[in-house]
Parts: C-alpha cells; structure tokens; sequence
C-alpha cells in the first residue's frame, strides 16, 4: 500500500475508514458487474446485428438465386430494393461467380466513400473485382466495424450449388447509439447503486461505529474530568459490548482504587500529623496551627499561652506496670485534657509523656495561670485503667506569645524551661516562665553532658548514712547515697541530676558503679572487723527493669568478696503491682543470692499493700513524711503504727527514715518500729569518717 | 460427405468452365461471342428445373423426355448426366406413341406437329410432369414453360394454372422473371 494512502487511513475516522471499506466493496462489484453486463451486452449487440446481417444475406441470396441464375439484374435490383426498409444496410451486392458485380443496391442515405466498389478507382474489371472481394471476406466475420461499418460476405446457393456471393454493408451507427444507451443506462444504474450503497453504507456502519464513537466519546470525558464514575451503556453482546464491560470494569476498578488511594491519603495526612496512640495533632501539626495561631495574634494584638504538661512519674508507672498501661493512661490523659480546653486551644503530643498546648487570645497572664492550674486539677481524679486506679500528676511550664518570645522555637524552649522548674519545685504544680528561668535551661543540657564523664573523671563519690538498731543501740547498717562533686556548680543533689541521668541512660553504669563502689566498702568495714555492718544501695525502678540487676549483683558481690548478706537492695514501692511477674522474678533471683531486699520511700506510692506477701521482702522504710507528720495528728501516728505491725506480722523489718528529733525516736518507739536513720542518728557522711565513729561508737547520742 | 460434394463442386464447375471455352471457342457459328440459342435454351432448361418441385420427389432420376427433333431439342441432349436437386437427368428421346409409358418427368418438345403436340398435352393433362416447348403459342396450347423471344434474348412465359394441373410447383421468383403468366 503507498505511503500516502496509508497514513491516510491510520489517520481518519473508523467511521470514515468502515464507509471507505463498504463503499469500496460496492464499488468493485457494481463496476465488476456492471463492466461484464456492458461486455455481454455489447457482445449481444454486435452478434444480433451480425446474424441480422446474416439472416439478411440468406434471404436475399435466396430471392435473388433466380434472377442471377437468369441472368436478370433488374430483378435482383427489385429484390434488393426490400432492403431500404433496414435502416443500417448501406448498401449490397450480388456478385456473380466470376465474382463481377451483377446487381446492387445502395442506401441513400449512405455515404459511398467507404465502400469499395463505389471508390472513384473501381472498374468491375474482374481482377479488381477478385481482389476486393477477397480483401472483404477477410473482414466479413470480423465483429469489430472497420469505417464504422460491418461487412458480410456469404455465398450465394441454389440447389447445393454456390451461384454467386452477396456482399452486405451495414452502418454500426445504430449499433453505436445502442451500445451508448446501454452504456448510459448502466452508468445511471451504477450512480443510482452508488448513491444507495453510500446511504446503505452510512446506516450500516453506525451500527459499528456507533457504539465505538459513544465508547470513545466516554473515554474523552473519563479522561478530561477525571470521573470515574462514569459508566457506558452496553450497546450489545459483540464484541464491542465486551470491549464496554472491559471498560466499565476498568473505570470500576480504577474508582475503587482511587478510593482506597484517597483513603490511605487521607490516613497519611493523619499520619503525618497526628499522634497514632493519642489521635493528638503531632508536633508537626502543632507547629503549624502554632504559627498561624501567632500570626493571627499579631494581627490582632492577642495574647497566646504555650504549656508544656509533662507527666509526673510516668516512667515510672512505664517501668512497673508496662507499656500498655502506659499508652492507655496517655490516652485518657489526652481525653481528658480535650475536655478541659476550649476548641479553638490546641493540645499536642510531643512524645513519651510530654503535651504541648496553646491557648489563644487569653486575655492576660493571670487566665493563663488558671488554665494552667485548672488542667493540673484534671488529674486530680485517679486514672482508672485495667482495674487499677492510677493517682498521676504533672508538672507544667507556661509561657506566653508575644511577652516571651517571638519566635516559636524559643517559646517552646521556654515553656519547656518553666516545666522543669515545675518539676524542680516538687512537681505537681506549673510555672511561668520568667527571664532567669534561662540560665537553668542551659544549665540541663550542660549537665547532662557533664554527667556522662562524671563516673571517669572520679566527680561522683558516696556518702553514707548509718541506720541504728533501737533496741541494741548499735549501728547495723549503712544506706550509701550518692553525690555530685561538679568541678564548677559544686555539689548537685541526686534529685536533680538522677532524673538527667535516666532520661539519657546513663543511670545504668551510674548504679553499677555505686554498687560496686559500697560493696567494696562494706567488704573494707567487713576486713576491719565490723562484719555485721550492712550496706544499703538504692536501685530505681528504671534499672530494675531494664538492667540484668540479678547479674550485676552477683558479679559485684564476687568482686568485691562481700557476704551477700551484707548488702542490701532499696526499691521503689512502686514495683509491688499485681502480676508484675518480671519484678517477682526479680526479686526471687536476688533473693536467691542472699541479698536482703528493702522497700523504700513505703507508703508514698500505690495501694500495694496488699500484695506485700507475694513479694520476698526483708525490710520497709517508711517515708520521712509519715515521721515527720507522727507529731501533727494522732491519725499519722496511727497509720506508722498500722504499717509497723502489718510489717512485723508478715516477718518484715521495719526502718524510719528522716527521724530528727527524739521526740520522733520515743514516738517510734512505742511504735515498735525496728530501726530508725536520719539526722539524730547521722547525716550522711564519707566512708572514713563513719568508720571512726563506728569505732568510738554512738555513746554520746541520747538513746 | 462435405469433402465430396465440394470436390463434385469443383469437378461441375471445371465441366461449365470448359464448356464455355468450348462454346466460346467455336469459331465463326453464329453472332461472334455468343453462346448459339439452342444451348442458351438448355441451359435456361436446366436452370428451370432447379426452381421446379414435382408432387413425388423420391426418385434417383430425372426423366427428361424429349419428343421430336429441331434446334431446340438439339442442346438438351447435353443435360443427360447433370445433377438436379439431387436427380441425375436422364435424357432420353421418345416417340409421340410412347409418351404415356415412360414415366416423364419434363417433357421437351422439338418440332412435333401441332395435332400430336395437343393431342400430348391433353394426354398427360394431369401427369406430374412439366411440357416445355419454343413453339409460339405454346403455353396458351396448355404448356407448361414456352420459351420465347424478345428482343433478342431468350425468354420464357409460364402457365402457372397448367403448371398447378400437372401438380408441378413453380417457384415464385421464375414466376416473377417470366414474361407472362397464365394463372
């Protein structure tokens, strides 16, 4: 196929392309049939006039056998003249059998230029007469005209015997005329069929085309607006209805994913701005409403409030009763707090157990504080979670856009700051940030360094505080506490850089290195002849669960040579919940070794008393606080004297720390409290200077 | 069959050729060129008997009795032999006496006395045969074909209502080249 004729057809419509094909059908066989009917008919034509001419011949051969057998040429001429009435004969001669002319007949009509015995040179001499007769009968059953005239020769019989010839010439001007209304018959049918194929042809490939066009005209549209949506109604059960259901399929399938791609967009979004456990905006979010939420005040001279909430404790209800607990408290922390905010606020979760919030347009500082206090007193309702109801509080830090800070990131450090003062005034409670607040900032961070090289470059070091046995007098014990000798902001109290040390992991060499620090003292005191002075070294709730503290133990315990019976073990009250089976374990291994086993701080925590039996406790140490509040009502001094006797009924020990004065000792006495620590005894103090007055005794205190 | 009646074409046609060179070529008889009257007459004859049907076809032959002597019958002596519409012309000279029995289908008549010639022509009045003669008169006598003379060609008159008695059919186109008709 040429080039041309082919791009042309990839190029045009199927529509145009089925009509080019039907009309192309059409065509061959309208002009076949038509080509072979004009042939037949042009054949029919020729021959009907050549056995006209035929017939013709024979019957004026017959007629004119007598007048030629007679030699009567005049006769002959009146036989012929019968011919005038056959309009196509030009003219006819008899020839006689030396085939000189004997008669002829010549139509008027005719023009004689063509005819051979009329040509101005003709002289019937019998030569010439032998040669045209000759030169004719080669053309006598030739059916294509020569001049526009046929010419038959036939011989001339009578009784068997040829006689004579008879020459015919017949004009093929008729035959013409009938061969070109033929010819124009048939080219008006051929139009006629045409035009009816191209009208059949426009009908018939709609069928086709049709549904192919509205399938098309569908795509189009699904395309331009994206609707898919869109369905096509099947035209039929061909092809093209299949190639509809494809599309429909396709479209249905392609909508359903669009749908579960929207969806899965739309949980992204979520994703990447909110908090998955909480449902809270993240911080990504919370930023972003921040900035807007600054700009907006700006405008209208507004005053916003940024907190920063973090929860008191948390790793500590994390560390003992486990993760689950953990999330479900921070979501009902985070339920609660929507409740207490008013919409326009907005609260976010940072992460562990930090939320930020921002209030706007609150007025004055004053509102602030109160939005601040009135979230500190949401938590004032346990936490009721899996059956245990958890006592939480937190701490806040509050700082305020546009007085603080100007820029986001210093008002979130801000607040951040303020919280930690929170935390550092004994948690509970929030603080506004003010200027100074700054330098503690820095100080956190710095510290947190610093703590890292503490434990190498020797800044850490143990004091210690004895405890007395009251019905001996004698000291049996020593609790080891540790200090922070900082090369420039001096001594740092273990509440302030404990907290920093758990938050970036460093705790866990720190309690090695107090372990193995107090073991190889006690092994010292143990050496020199106090073989009964225990040492007391207190392990966070933190460790217990993170650190193989069983091993660490033994490990020390054998460095050191020390009795394991020497060393004693204080943990958080915290870690008595129920089904905390990892703590039993725990607990049984340490037990194993022969370590004994103190609850410290007792009666501040949870309300796990009684669950005390489950676990293998040696000693409680019941809170300074108790001690101290023995002497404001008859109900603390019950509650000591409740827990003293609960203890000793269950075979404890019982210590109380932060006895002060001998009021406290009498008072706990009565009580039947075992031993007593605190600053009547001795405040803490190093190593070297207890071992003297271990020596010399405590002769001089008044007991 | 058509090799042969081709070739019996041929052998007729070489007959006639030489016959006219040979008539041609006699020298001095008559008018210079032209063939002398009593063979122009027998050949008209011959040519006559082609445009003739007899009511019985189905013989071999053509009984071409002659009656009588004289110029006209002279030539047709000549015919014995030839061929008519599948007939071999017999030639045979009879006696006025013997006419009846000898099954004539033509009957020439030379110089016969004009009794013996009506007293034939009443005696085969309805026999299939046809009288030919050049007597003047001959056809209104009860002939068949007279052949006459007029301006000095040879010509023939036809008594078609004789013709239609002896039950000969005459063709149409000799009819229309006669120079009279009786009907």
């Amino acid at each position: 196929m040429h080039p041309v004729l082919k791009k042309y057809l990839t190029h045009i419509s199927i529509r145009r392309k089925l009509m080019l094909l039907i009309m192309a059908a059409c065509s061959v066989v309208l002009l076949a049939s038509t080509a072979a009917y004009l042939l037949k008919e042009t054949i029919s034509i020729v021959r009907a006039q050549s056995n006209d001419l035929k017939s013709l011949a024979d019957i004026i051969g017959k007629n004119v056998a007598a007048p030629l057998t007679f030699n009567d040429p005049q006769s002959a001429m009146d036989t012929m003249a019968s011919l005038k009435v056959k309009g196509d004969v030009i003219a006819a001669y008899i020839l006689q059998q030396d085939t000189t002319v004997f008669s002829r007949y010549l139509a008027t009509t005719s023009s004689q230029s063509n005819l051979p015995y009329e040509l101005p040179g003709a002289d019937y001499s019998p030569e010439s007469c032998r040669r045209i007769l000759n030169q004719l009968a080669k053309q006598s059953h030739n059916l294509i005209p020569v001049n526009d005239q046929v010419v038959l020769v036939a011989p001339i019989r009578l009784d068997d015997q040829e006689i004579g010839t008879i020459v015919l010439f017949a004009s093929t001007q008729q035959l013409k005329v009938r061969l070109a209304v033929t010819l124009l018959m048939s080219v008006c049918i051929l139009c006629l069929a045409f035009i009816a194929a191209y009208l059949l042809s426009m009908r018939l490939q709609q069928v086709v085309s049709e549904p192919i066009r509205i399938l098309s005209d569908a795509m189009r549209q699904v395309s331009e607006t994206k609707d898919f949506s869109l369905r096509v109604v099947r035209p039929g059960d061909d092809e093209i209805g299949q190639l509809c259901d494809g599309f429909n399929e396709m479209l249905q399938e392609i909508e359903e994913r669009n749908l579960i791609l929207r969806q899965r967009q739309e949980h992204l979004q979520e994703l990447a701005h909110f908090d998955a456990l909480t449902r809270l905006p993240n911080r990504i979010l919370f930023h972003d409403r921040l900035q807007q939420a600054m700009n907006l005040a700006l405008r209208n001279d507004q005053l916003i409030a940024i907190m920063f909430l973090d929860l008191d404790r948390f790793k500590d209800i994390n560390d003992t009763m486990g993760h689950r607990i953990g999330d479900l408290l921070l979501q009902q922390v985070a339920g609660r707090m929507g409740l207490a905010l008013r919409d326009c606020d907005t609260v976010a979760r940072l992460g562990g157990d930090e939320f930020t919030i921002f209030a706007q347009n609150v007025k004055s500082k004053e509102n602030g504080a109160r939005l601040a206090q009135k979230l500190i007193d949401m938590f004032e309702i346990p936490y009721f979670i899996e059956g245990n109801h958890l006592y939480v509080t937190c701490s806040i830090g509050v700082t305020f856009f546009p007085y603080d800070a100007d820029t986001m990131d210093l008002l979130l450090m801000n607040a951040d700051v303020a919280m930690y003062h929170a935390k550092s005034a004994g948690k509970n409670t929030y603080r506004l940030y003010t200027q100074d607040m700054n330098q503690y900032a820095g100080d956190r961070v710095a510290l947190q360094t610093d703590l890292r090289r503490a434990i190498n470059l020797q800044q850490l070091y143990l004091l210690y505080q004895p405890k007395l046995d009251i019905a001996s007098g004698k000291i049996t014990g020593v609790e080891a506490l540790i200090r922070w000798q900082h090369p420039e902001r001096g001594l740092i109290s273990p509440t302030t850089f404990i907290p920093l040390a758990e938050e970036n992991g460093c705790i866990q060499p720190i309690t090695e290195w107090v372990l193995r620090t107090a073991c190889a003292q006690a092994k010292r005191w143990y050496d020199s002849g106090l073989t009964s002075l225990s040492v007391a070294v207190n392990i966070s709730a933190y460790c217990l669960k993170r650190q193989n503290i069983p091993q660490v133990v033994r490990q020390v315990l054998e460095e050191a040579g020390l009795p394991p019976r020497l060393l004693e073990l204080e943990l958080t009250e915290s870690l008595l919940v129920e089904n905390d089976h990892q703590a039993e374990q725990v607990l049984a291994d340490l037990k194993q070794i022969g370590v004994t086993i103190a609850i410290d701080d007792f009666g501040t925590g949870y309300s796990s008393l009684s669950y005390l039996h489950h676990f293998p406790i040696d000693c409680l140490k019941i809170d300074r606080s108790f001690v101290w509040n023995m002497q404001r009502g008859e109900s603390d001094q019950a509650i000591v004297a409740a827990i003293i006797a609960m203890a000793h009924s269950l075979n404890l020990k019982v210590v109380a720390e932060g006895v002060e004065t001998n009021e406290h000792l009498s008072a706990l006495r009565m009580c039947g409290c075992d031993m007593i620590q605190g600053y009547l005894i001795s405040k803490p103090v190093p190593a070297d200077d207890l071992g003297e007055r271990m020596l010399v005794g405590y002769e001089d205190t008044d007991i | 069959m058509r090799r042969l009646s081709g070739s019996s074409d041929t052998a007729m046609r070489l007959t006639f050729l030489s016959l006219i060179v040979f008539l041609t070529g006699l020298p001095g008889m008559l008018c210079a060129g032209e063939p002398p009257e009593y063979q122009v007459k027998s050949a008209m004859v011959f040519n006559m008997l082609k445009f003739m049907d007899w009511p019985a076809e189905g013989a071999q032959q053509l009984q071409l009795c002659v009656v009588g002597r004289g110029p006209f019958v002279a030539g047709i002596a000549t015919l014995h032999g030839k061929v008519v519409k599948g007939r071999s012309v017999v030639v045979q000279q009879v006696s006025p006496a013997s006419v009846g029995g000898q099954g004539c289908d033509v009957l020439v008549f030379g110089d016969v006395e004009r009794s013996t010639l009506a007293q034939l022509l009443e005696q085969s009045r309805t026999a299939p045969v046809v009288t030919l003669a050049d007597t003047p008169g001959f056809i209104r006598s009860g002939g068949v074909v007279g052949f006459v003379l007029q301006a000095g060609k040879v010509r023939f008159e036809i008594n078609q209502a004789a013709a239609l008695r002896h039950r000969i059919r005459i063709s149409s186109q000799l009819l229309k080249l006669a120079t009279s008709v009786i009907e």
